[in-house]
């Protein structure tokens, strides 16, 4: 990675650091009061994390469900509080949105430069693709935190695909050694769909796993295995979750 | 092997990732395998596996990532096969 992407990360990590307490907990205001949220069982999910997690201080890369378009944002507040943030800056996850869909409104830009994104092109050329690669291994080497949608898109059946995924979390998990993958499972008792938001006064409830994914086979096939059985955890989490939350619908 | 033998499974191999079948149909070569017949960057890398698979061949990350349009693939697997 060239000198000039790593003087632009480390600034980023630095005023996104400073911002840390003022954009977490405005973000944290709107979400819980503004539009009501609340999650569910959110000490017990920090502490068992924090438990499964254990002394590991390396790369972790956060492979979430996606069903709505604050997903991220909801994330970052179950992961951590401002105060966490603030004393373990690499804990406040990157998250890589899609370049399109921020628009050039500067007010949007603004607060996604605060909030660790690293905008990327989906499809985009292969050499720009290759530079955010570069960037989010680097990040992860220096043991950041790192979301990924390992589906690629906000699911449309409302249910994790295990079958239209993308491959760039198992290419990255493979590319960064150590890497370990934090399957997250977050939904709302209300969501039947995706959504742009989940509905007020939503209550989201977690459920999570920890894995340390390999493949026999190297290259593009290990990159596949490895996504596959993210995915593929990350379905069996949707299973549990219905079962315990809406065992009517599963 | 020889290049029209090549162009013949590649497209067949593409043909059922395509969203746009046209370019292929009209044998296009210059297609560009997102952009022009609609192939999910995901799938392009199930389509260099299948790739593998048919010509017995390993294609490096590296290589991969250059394969643009059905053109480059014809190209990589003939080299290669």
């Amino acid at each position: 990675m060239g000198h000039r992407d790593r003087l632009e990360l480390f600034l980023q990590r630095a005023v996104a650091w400073v911002f840390t307490p003022a954009s977490y907990y405005l973000a944290w205001f709107w979400m819980r009061f503004v539009r009501g949220y609340r999650i569910s069982g959110l000490r017990a999910f920090r502490d068992e994390l924090r438990r499964k997690l254990g002394s590991h201080r390396g790369p972790l890369l956060v492979c979430p469900n996606h069903l709505t378009a604050i997903d991220s944002v909801l994330l970052v507040w179950a992961l951590g509080s401002g105060l966490h943030y603030f004393q373990n800056d690499r804990d406040f996850v990157w998250n890589l949105p899609e370049r399109r869909n921020l628009g050039e409104g500067l007010p949007l830009r603004v607060a996604c430069y605060l909030c660790k994104c690293i905008p990327v092109l989906r499809q985009g050329p292969p050499e720009v693709t290759a530079r955010t690669m570069s960037k989010i291994r680097h990040l992860l080497a220096g043991g950041h935190r790192v979301m990924i949608f390992p589906e690629g898109t906000r699911s449309r059946s409302g249910r994790v695909d295990t079958q239209e995924f993308a491959y760039g979390a198992g290419r990255l998990v493979q590319e960064v050694p150590g890497t370990r993958v934090l399957c997250v499972y977050l939904r709302g008792l209300n969501q039947e769909a995706c959504s742009d938001l989940p509905r007020r006064g939503e209550t989201f409830h977690l459920g999570f796993d920890v894995l340390e994914p390999t493949s026999p086979n190297k290259g593009l096939r290990g990159s596949r295995d490895i996504s596959r059985r993210i995915v593929e955890r990350l379905a069996s989490l949707e299973e549990e979750w219905f079962a315990t939350h809406h065992p009517t619908r599963q | 092997m020889d290049q029209q033998t090549a162009l013949e499974k590649v497209t067949a191999i593409i043909k059922p990732y395509a969203k746009n079948l046209a370019p292929l149909e009209e044998g296009n070569l210059d297609a560009r395998i997102l952009e022009d017949l609609g192939v999910n960057s995901a799938r392009l890398v199930d389509i260099i596996l299948a790739f593998e698979d048919e010509f017995g061949i390993s294609i490096d990350d590296e290589t991969a990532d250059k394969v643009r349009t059905i053109n480059d693939a014809v190209r990589v697997v003939s080299s290669q096969a």
